[in-house]
Protein backbone atom coordinates (compact mmCIF):
# COMPACT_ATOMS: atom_id res chain seq x y z
CA UNK A 1 0.00 0.00 0.00
CA UNK A 2 1.23 3.66 -0.68
CA UNK A 3 0.21 6.39 0.76
CA UNK A 4 -3.09 7.35 -1.15
CA UNK A 5 -4.07 3.66 -0.79
CA UNK A 6 -3.62 4.15 2.87
CA UNK A 7 -5.68 7.24 3.53
CA UNK A 8 -8.44 5.98 0.93
CA UNK A 9 -8.90 2.42 3.24
CA UNK A 10 -9.00 4.19 6.46
CA UNK A 11 -11.88 6.78 4.60
CA UNK A 12 -13.58 3.61 3.50
CA UNK A 13 -13.43 1.97 7.68
CA UNK A 14 -10.94 -0.67 6.01
CA UNK A 15 -9.52 -3.18 8.66
CA UNK A 16 -5.98 -2.32 8.63
CA UNK A 17 -4.81 -4.36 12.06
CA UNK A 18 -1.35 -5.94 11.63
CA UNK A 19 -0.14 -4.17 8.49
CA UNK A 20 3.25 -2.78 7.91
CA UNK A 21 3.53 0.80 7.48
CA UNK A 22 7.14 1.09 8.32
CA UNK A 23 8.97 3.61 7.14
CA UNK A 24 6.23 5.54 5.52
CA UNK A 25 5.54 9.06 4.72
CA UNK A 26 2.06 9.41 6.47
CA UNK A 27 2.28 13.01 7.82
CA UNK A 28 -0.68 15.36 7.88
CA UNK A 29 -2.74 12.06 6.79
CA UNK A 30 -6.32 11.26 8.08
CA UNK A 31 -6.60 8.09 9.75
CA UNK A 32 -8.92 9.28 12.86
CA UNK A 33 -11.11 5.99 13.81
CA UNK A 34 -9.32 3.74 11.67
CA UNK A 35 -8.57 -0.02 12.82
CA UNK A 36 -4.40 -0.12 12.83
CA UNK A 37 -3.97 -2.73 15.97
CA UNK A 38 -0.92 -4.38 15.90
CA UNK A 39 0.46 -2.77 13.00
CA UNK A 40 4.31 -1.65 11.91
CA UNK A 41 4.98 2.48 11.88
CA UNK A 42 8.27 2.18 12.98
CA UNK A 43 10.59 5.03 11.54
CA UNK A 44 7.53 6.01 9.60
CA UNK A 45 6.82 9.74 9.52
CA UNK A 46 3.44 10.72 11.72
CA UNK A 47 3.94 13.96 11.81
CA UNK A 48 0.55 15.97 12.30
CA UNK A 49 -1.17 12.85 11.39
CA UNK A 50 -4.17 12.19 12.62
CA UNK A 51 -4.79 9.23 14.82
CA UNK A 52 -7.65 10.24 16.90
CA UNK A 53 -9.57 7.58 17.97
CA UNK A 54 -7.93 5.56 16.10
CA UNK A 55 -7.36 1.61 17.72
CA UNK A 56 -3.86 1.34 17.93
CA UNK A 57 -3.65 -1.94 20.77
CA UNK A 58 -0.24 -3.15 20.29
CA UNK A 59 1.15 -1.44 17.50
CA UNK A 60 4.50 -0.22 17.23
CA UNK A 61 5.75 3.30 16.41
CA UNK A 62 9.55 2.53 17.45
CA UNK A 63 11.55 5.57 16.54
CA UNK A 64 8.84 6.98 14.49
CA UNK A 65 8.09 10.64 13.82
CA UNK A 66 4.88 11.62 15.65
CA UNK A 67 5.28 15.28 16.42
CA UNK A 68 2.34 16.96 16.36
CA UNK A 69 0.46 13.84 15.99
CA UNK A 70 -3.54 13.65 17.07
CA UNK A 71 -3.71 10.61 19.27
CA UNK A 72 -6.10 12.17 21.34
CA UNK A 73 -8.77 9.37 22.32
CA UNK A 74 -6.98 6.91 20.98
CA UNK A 75 -6.59 3.30 22.32
CA UNK A 76 -2.96 2.58 22.35
CA UNK A 77 -2.98 -0.23 25.13
CA UNK A 78 0.50 -1.58 24.82
CA UNK A 79 1.56 -0.04 22.12
CA UNK A 80 5.59 0.15 21.56
CA UNK A 81 6.72 4.15 21.03
CA UNK A 82 10.25 3.33 21.91
CA UNK A 83 12.41 6.25 20.78
CA UNK A 84 9.55 7.59 19.05
CA UNK A 85 9.35 11.50 18.53
CA UNK A 86 5.97 12.42 20.22
CA UNK A 87 6.90 16.28 20.35
CA UNK A 88 3.88 18.56 20.99
CA UNK A 89 1.83 15.20 20.35
CA UNK A 90 -1.63 15.64 21.32
CA UNK A 91 -2.57 12.41 23.74
CA UNK A 92 -5.13 14.07 25.58
CA UNK A 93 -7.56 10.89 27.04
CA UNK A 94 -5.67 8.01 25.25
CA UNK A 95 -6.06 4.93 26.59
CA UNK A 96 -2.27 3.20 26.50
CA UNK A 97 -2.16 1.36 29.55
CA UNK A 98 1.27 -0.91 29.17
CA UNK A 99 2.60 1.45 26.28
CA UNK A 100 6.00 1.88 26.02
CA UNK A 101 7.87 5.01 25.79
CA UNK A 102 11.16 4.25 26.79
CA UNK A 103 13.53 7.16 25.30
CA UNK A 104 10.30 8.37 23.40
CA UNK A 105 10.46 12.23 22.88
CA UNK A 106 7.18 13.78 24.67
CA UNK A 107 8.51 17.36 25.13
CA UNK A 108 5.54 19.97 25.53
CA UNK A 109 3.06 16.47 24.11
CA UNK A 110 -0.47 16.87 26.00
CA UNK A 111 -1.38 13.61 27.50
CA UNK A 112 -4.19 14.94 29.65
CA UNK A 113 -6.53 12.79 31.14
CA UNK A 114 -4.76 9.78 29.58
CA UNK A 115 -4.75 6.63 31.04
CA UNK A 116 -0.82 5.62 31.18
CA UNK A 117 -1.11 3.23 33.74
CA UNK A 118 1.79 0.93 33.77
CA UNK A 119 3.39 2.38 31.08
CA UNK A 120 7.55 3.13 31.21
CA UNK A 121 9.46 5.87 30.01
CA UNK A 122 13.33 5.13 30.88
CA UNK A 123 14.83 7.81 29.15
CA UNK A 124 12.22 9.72 27.89
CA UNK A 125 12.50 13.27 27.36
CA UNK A 126 9.29 15.03 29.64
CA UNK A 127 10.14 18.46 29.77
CA UNK A 128 7.00 20.42 30.25
CA UNK A 129 4.80 17.28 29.00
CA UNK A 130 1.37 18.29 30.42
CA UNK A 131 0.00 15.00 32.84
CA UNK A 132 -2.82 16.88 33.98
CA UNK A 133 -5.26 14.41 35.62
CA UNK A 134 -3.54 11.77 33.49
CA UNK A 135 -3.46 7.88 35.01
CA UNK A 136 0.24 7.11 35.58
CA UNK A 137 -0.31 4.39 38.40
CA UNK A 138 2.26 1.71 38.30
CA UNK A 139 4.07 3.87 35.64
CA UNK A 140 8.12 3.78 35.52
CA UNK A 141 9.41 7.42 35.25
CA UNK A 142 12.88 6.65 37.22
CA UNK A 143 14.70 7.19 34.46
CA UNK A 144 12.59 10.14 32.56
CA UNK A 145 14.01 13.61 32.39
CA UNK A 146 12.69 17.18 32.30
CA UNK A 147 10.20 18.49 34.67
CA UNK A 148 6.72 18.08 33.64
CA UNK A 149 3.08 19.18 35.00
CA UNK A 150 1.48 16.54 37.17
CA UNK A 151 -1.23 18.35 38.17
CA UNK A 152 -3.43 16.55 39.36
CA UNK A 153 -2.30 13.41 38.03
CA UNK A 154 -2.55 9.27 39.49
CA UNK A 155 0.85 8.64 40.52
CA UNK A 156 -0.34 5.97 43.18
CA UNK A 157 2.92 3.14 42.97
CA UNK A 158 4.24 5.38 40.13
CA UNK A 159 7.99 4.47 40.13
CA UNK A 160 9.37 8.60 40.56
CA UNK B 1 -21.93 26.96 -6.06
CA UNK B 2 -19.05 23.51 -6.08
CA UNK B 3 -15.93 24.51 -4.32
CA UNK B 4 -13.18 22.60 -2.29
CA UNK B 5 -13.59 24.81 0.97
CA UNK B 6 -10.28 23.05 3.26
CA UNK B 7 -7.46 21.83 0.84
CA UNK B 8 -4.96 24.29 1.36
CA UNK B 9 -3.80 24.56 4.94
CA UNK B 10 -0.68 24.42 6.76
CA UNK B 11 0.52 25.83 10.25
CA UNK B 12 3.37 26.33 11.16
CA UNK B 13 5.13 26.29 14.83
CA UNK B 14 6.92 29.69 14.73
CA UNK B 15 8.98 29.41 18.35
CA UNK B 16 5.74 27.75 19.89
CA UNK B 17 3.33 29.87 18.36
CA UNK B 18 1.05 28.18 15.55
CA UNK B 19 0.48 29.92 12.65
CA UNK B 20 -1.80 28.87 9.94
CA UNK B 21 -2.24 29.43 6.18
CA UNK B 22 -5.91 28.73 5.35
CA UNK B 23 -7.14 28.94 2.14
CA UNK B 24 -9.89 28.17 -0.66
CA UNK B 25 -8.64 25.92 -3.45
CA UNK B 26 -10.84 27.19 -5.67
CA UNK B 27 -9.50 31.27 -6.14
CA UNK B 28 -6.19 30.59 -4.39
CA UNK B 29 -6.93 33.16 -1.65
CA UNK B 30 -5.84 32.52 1.54
CA UNK B 31 -6.04 33.83 5.18
CA UNK B 32 -3.13 33.90 7.29
CA UNK B 33 -4.40 33.49 10.99
CA UNK B 34 -1.92 34.97 13.40
CA UNK B 35 1.32 36.75 12.99
CA UNK B 36 3.46 36.59 16.09
CA UNK B 37 6.25 36.73 13.47
CA UNK B 38 7.31 37.48 10.39
CA UNK B 39 8.58 34.44 8.76
CA UNK B 40 10.53 33.75 5.81
CA UNK B 41 8.98 29.64 5.38
CA UNK B 42 5.34 31.38 5.34
CA UNK B 43 5.91 33.56 2.53
CA UNK B 44 8.12 30.40 0.33
CA UNK B 45 4.67 28.59 1.05
CA UNK B 46 2.72 31.10 0.31
CA UNK B 47 4.39 31.37 -2.97
CA UNK B 48 4.97 28.01 -3.90
CA UNK B 49 1.07 27.43 -3.71
CA UNK B 50 0.41 30.04 -5.73
CA UNK B 51 -1.36 31.61 -2.99
CA UNK B 52 -2.80 35.03 -2.62
CA UNK B 53 -2.76 35.95 1.03
CA UNK B 54 -5.77 38.37 1.07
CA UNK B 55 -6.65 38.64 5.14
CA UNK B 56 -4.43 38.54 8.46
CA UNK B 57 -7.14 37.42 11.24
CA UNK B 58 -5.52 38.14 14.54
CA UNK B 59 -7.20 36.34 17.21
CA UNK B 60 -6.36 38.63 20.29
CA UNK B 61 -3.62 40.80 20.63
CA UNK B 62 -1.07 39.42 22.78
CA UNK B 63 2.77 39.90 21.16
CA UNK B 64 3.37 36.59 20.16
CA UNK B 65 0.53 36.62 17.92
CA UNK B 66 0.77 39.51 16.08
CA UNK B 67 4.21 41.37 16.76
CA UNK B 68 4.83 40.55 12.85
CA UNK B 69 1.74 41.60 11.52
CA UNK B 70 2.94 45.05 9.70
CA UNK B 71 5.88 42.64 8.06
CA UNK B 72 3.15 40.25 6.97
CA UNK B 73 0.58 42.76 6.05
CA UNK B 74 3.24 44.86 3.97
CA UNK B 75 4.77 41.17 2.37
CA UNK B 76 1.56 39.97 0.95
CA UNK B 77 -0.61 43.62 0.68
CA UNK B 78 -3.20 41.95 2.91
CA UNK B 79 -6.03 43.40 4.96
CA UNK B 80 -5.70 42.67 8.61
CA UNK B 81 -9.25 42.15 10.88
CA UNK B 82 -9.21 42.13 14.58
CA UNK B 83 -11.22 42.24 17.24
CA UNK B 84 -9.50 45.66 18.73
CA UNK B 85 -8.22 48.51 16.89
CA UNK B 86 -4.29 48.39 17.31
CA UNK B 87 -3.32 45.09 18.76
CA UNK B 88 0.14 45.48 19.08
CA UNK B 89 0.23 49.27 18.19
CA UNK B 90 -0.73 48.37 14.57
CA UNK B 91 -3.85 49.95 13.07
CA UNK B 92 -6.16 47.08 11.38
CA UNK B 93 -8.63 47.54 8.55
CA UNK B 94 -11.52 46.13 10.14
CA UNK B 95 -12.73 45.46 13.86
CA UNK B 96 -15.13 42.22 13.81
CA UNK B 97 -16.91 40.68 16.74
CA UNK B 98 -19.19 37.98 17.46
CA UNK B 99 -21.40 36.99 14.81
CA UNK B 100 -19.51 39.24 11.94
CA UNK B 101 -18.41 37.16 8.95
CA UNK B 102 -14.86 36.51 7.16
CA UNK B 103 -14.72 35.77 3.38
CA UNK B 104 -12.05 33.68 2.31
CA UNK B 105 -12.61 32.75 -1.30
CA UNK B 106 -15.50 31.31 -1.65
CA UNK B 107 -14.95 30.29 2.41
CA UNK B 108 -17.09 31.84 4.65
CA UNK B 109 -15.78 31.93 8.46
CA UNK B 110 -18.16 32.86 11.14
CA UNK B 111 -16.43 34.83 14.27
CA UNK B 112 -17.11 34.14 17.79
CA UNK B 113 -16.51 35.96 20.51
CA UNK B 114 -14.04 33.84 23.24
CA UNK B 115 -12.63 36.22 25.42
CA UNK B 116 -11.36 35.52 28.87
CA UNK B 117 -7.34 35.02 28.37
CA UNK B 118 -7.61 38.54 26.71
CA UNK B 119 -10.24 41.26 26.88
CA UNK B 120 -11.50 40.24 23.94
CA UNK B 121 -10.27 37.17 21.93
CA UNK B 122 -11.92 35.49 18.98
CA UNK B 123 -12.11 32.27 17.31
CA UNK B 124 -12.80 31.71 13.48
CA UNK B 125 -15.04 28.50 12.60
CA UNK B 126 -15.00 27.44 8.75
CA UNK B 127 -17.35 24.06 7.96
CA UNK B 128 -15.20 21.33 9.99
CA UNK B 129 -12.70 23.59 11.57
CA UNK B 130 -12.09 26.64 14.10
CA UNK B 131 -8.73 28.62 14.28
CA UNK B 132 -8.83 28.92 18.69
CA UNK B 133 -6.17 31.38 19.12
CA UNK B 134 -5.67 30.72 23.10
CA UNK B 135 -8.73 30.52 24.64
CA UNK B 136 -9.16 26.44 24.22
CA UNK B 137 -5.91 24.12 23.37
CA UNK B 138 -5.67 20.14 22.79
CA UNK B 139 -6.18 19.43 26.87
CA UNK B 140 -6.19 22.44 28.17
CA UNK B 141 -7.19 26.64 28.42
CA UNK B 142 -5.59 29.91 28.09
CA UNK B 143 -4.24 31.18 31.14
CA UNK B 144 -6.32 33.95 32.67
CA UNK B 145 -5.58 36.24 35.40
CA UNK B 146 -9.41 36.27 37.59
CA UNK B 147 -11.69 33.83 38.13
CA UNK B 148 -13.85 35.93 36.29
CA UNK B 149 -12.33 35.69 33.44
CA UNK B 150 -11.72 32.24 33.75
CA UNK B 151 -15.24 31.70 34.11
CA UNK B 152 -16.01 33.72 30.71
CA UNK B 153 -13.58 31.94 28.81
CA UNK B 154 -15.35 28.43 30.15
CA UNK B 155 -18.67 29.58 29.32
CA UNK B 156 -17.71 30.89 26.06
CA UNK B 157 -15.73 27.83 24.76
CA UNK B 158 -18.89 25.35 26.35
CA UNK B 159 -21.20 27.66 23.97
CA UNK B 160 -19.09 28.36 20.84
CA UNK B 161 -16.76 25.54 20.31
CA UNK B 162 -17.63 22.81 22.00
CA UNK B 163 -21.34 23.01 20.85
CA UNK B 164 -19.67 22.42 17.04
CA UNK B 165 -20.15 18.68 15.76
CA UNK B 166 -17.58 16.28 17.29
CA UNK B 167 -15.16 15.65 14.24
CA UNK B 168 -15.09 19.81 14.02
CA UNK B 169 -10.90 20.40 13.95
CA UNK B 170 -9.93 22.72 16.20
CA UNK B 171 -6.50 24.60 15.55
CA UNK B 172 -4.97 26.51 18.31
CA UNK B 173 -2.28 29.37 18.66
CA UNK B 174 -0.55 26.93 20.62
CA UNK B 175 0.04 22.91 20.45
CA UNK B 176 -0.98 20.58 18.48
CA UNK B 177 -4.42 20.38 16.68
CA UNK B 178 -7.37 18.60 18.14
CA UNK B 179 -11.18 17.81 17.94
CA UNK B 180 -14.58 19.06 19.58
CA UNK B 181 -15.03 15.06 20.15
CA UNK B 182 -11.61 14.69 22.05
CA UNK B 183 -12.33 17.88 24.14
CA UNK B 184 -15.55 17.29 25.37
CA UNK B 185 -14.62 14.08 26.33
CA UNK B 186 -11.30 14.42 28.02
CA UNK B 187 -10.59 17.92 28.54
CA UNK B 188 -9.34 18.02 32.12
CA UNK B 189 -11.39 21.60 32.22
CA UNK B 190 -14.58 20.45 30.82
CA UNK B 191 -14.85 16.90 32.41
CA UNK B 192 -14.94 15.30 35.77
Amino acid sequence: MNRDEVIAAAARGDDLSGQDFSGMDLSNAKLSKANLKGSDFSDANLSRCWLDEANLKDALFTNADLSFAVLGGAHAEGADFTGANLQQGNLVGTQAAGALFDGADLYYARPGNANLESTSFDGANIQRTIFRRANLSGADLHGAEGTANFDRANLEGANQ
Amino acid sequence: MSFKPFLLKVEMAIGEVNTFVFGCDETKEAVLIDAGKFEPSVVEYVRAEGLNVSTIFLTHDHGDHVAGVAECAKEFGAKVIAGTEKPGGYTVDTVVGHGDEVKVGNMVGRVVSTPGHTPVGLSLIFPGMVFSGDALFAGSVGGTKSDEDYAMQIEAIREYLLTLPDDTQIHSGHGPATTVSIEKRYNPFFVE
